[in-house]
């Protein structure tokens, strides 16, 4: 039941760690005089709204305790991030953590994407070894109704071989 | 050489081996938080917490060793030839680091890719420690096929 959030939850971790990398790049048009650094302001923003569906789908996908604080942590350096900018003016020092946060930021969703990914992996192996014994045991259950399928497929066979050497015949 | 030699060659060669790996581990480590230190160097010239750009460039200039020492500490170690490569990977990102600025008057597009880079080095830094960390304790001449 988990497997489906807990690739939405690994792919949207993922999907964050490139758009912190998009992010950097965008900073990186702006500070060398490509483009415009207001392009960089704007999508930060929208990178930083991808901790909610992370969020959402790491509660869905229940993690280990591990996941589930990194997850905490990424929330809070996203929620940070912004108004890490602000202190520029009264504290420059703490505006320098800026690229510090970021750099911190992408490697943590990498890190979650990867144990997200392996949680995922583990939910599909859990959910195909229990149903592979119910399988096995329903088909040992009634041995009685394979021979008479069986029975019924070598009549049928039989019915059929014999049909078709009736129409090759010539007469 | 008697067969007690031969096993005294060895075993000074794994313990060779074994500090080499310790070091590269170490050194991988540093470099990452190098890298760190060396955005928040930026980030201090940008939001102008200091006023001098010869910051952030000389300290490059600094911890820029730590990547041939640690080529030759994968070779001493007898690292795995997929960390050899990317420590490789390492040594060729960093140097393409720090010419980049460099060309971004006559090429703008590639300014951005000198911050991009940055993250790379960072992650490739930290890849680097945490898997010549799993091979420190094993011995060397049987991790050297992965």
């Amino acid at each position: 039941m988990r497997v489906i959030p807990r690739y939405a939850f690994a792919a949207t971790a993922w999907l964050f760690a490139v758009g912190v990398l998009i992010q950097a790049l965008l900073a990186g048009a702006g500070l060398f005089e490509w483009f415009s650094l207001d392009v960089h302001r704007g999508f930060g923003y929208i990178v930083a709204m991808l901790v909610i569906p992370l969020g959402l789908f790491g509660l869905l996908s229940w993690p280990d305790r591990r996941t589930g604080v990194l997850t905490v942590l990424l929330f809070g350096m996203a929620f940070v991030q912004p108004t890490l900018v602000y202190a520029k003016d009264t504290m420059p020092a703490i505006a320098a953590l800026h690229p510090v946060n970021a750099l911190l930021m992408f490697w943590l969703a990498i890190v979650i994407g990867r144990r997200a990914l392996g949680l995922a992996r583990a939910s599909v192996a859990e959910t195909a070894a229990s149903y592979a014994p119910a399988r096995a045991s329903s088909a040992r259950a009634q041995p009685s109704e394979r021979t008479e399928m069986s029975a019924a497929n070598a009549a049928t066979t039989s019915t059929a071989a014999a049909a078709m050497d009736a129409s090759r015949s010539p007469d | 050489l008697t067969a007690g030699n031969q096993q005294d060659l060895i075993d000074q060669d794994s313990k060779n081996a074994r500090t080499a790996r310790s070091i590269y581990r170490a050194l991988a480590w540093i470099f990452a938080a190098c890298v760190l230190i060396q955005v928040f160097l930026v980030g201090m010239d940008l939001f102008g917490a200091t006023h001098d750009p010869a910051l952030h460039r000389n300290f490059a200039y600094i911890y820029g060793w730590l990547v041939p020492v640690m080529l030759l500490l994968a070779r001493i170690g007898k690292l795995p030839s997929r960390l050899v490569a990317l420590t490789v990977l390492l040594l060729v990102l960093y140097a393409v680091q720090t010419v980049l600025p460099g060309f971004t008057k006559q090429f703008p597009f590639l300014g951005p890719l000198h911050v991009v880079n940055a993250f790379v080095l960072f992650g490739l830094g930290l890849i680097l420690g945490q898997r010549a960390g799993r091979l420190v304790g094993s011995p060397p001449l049987q991790e050297n096929t992965e």
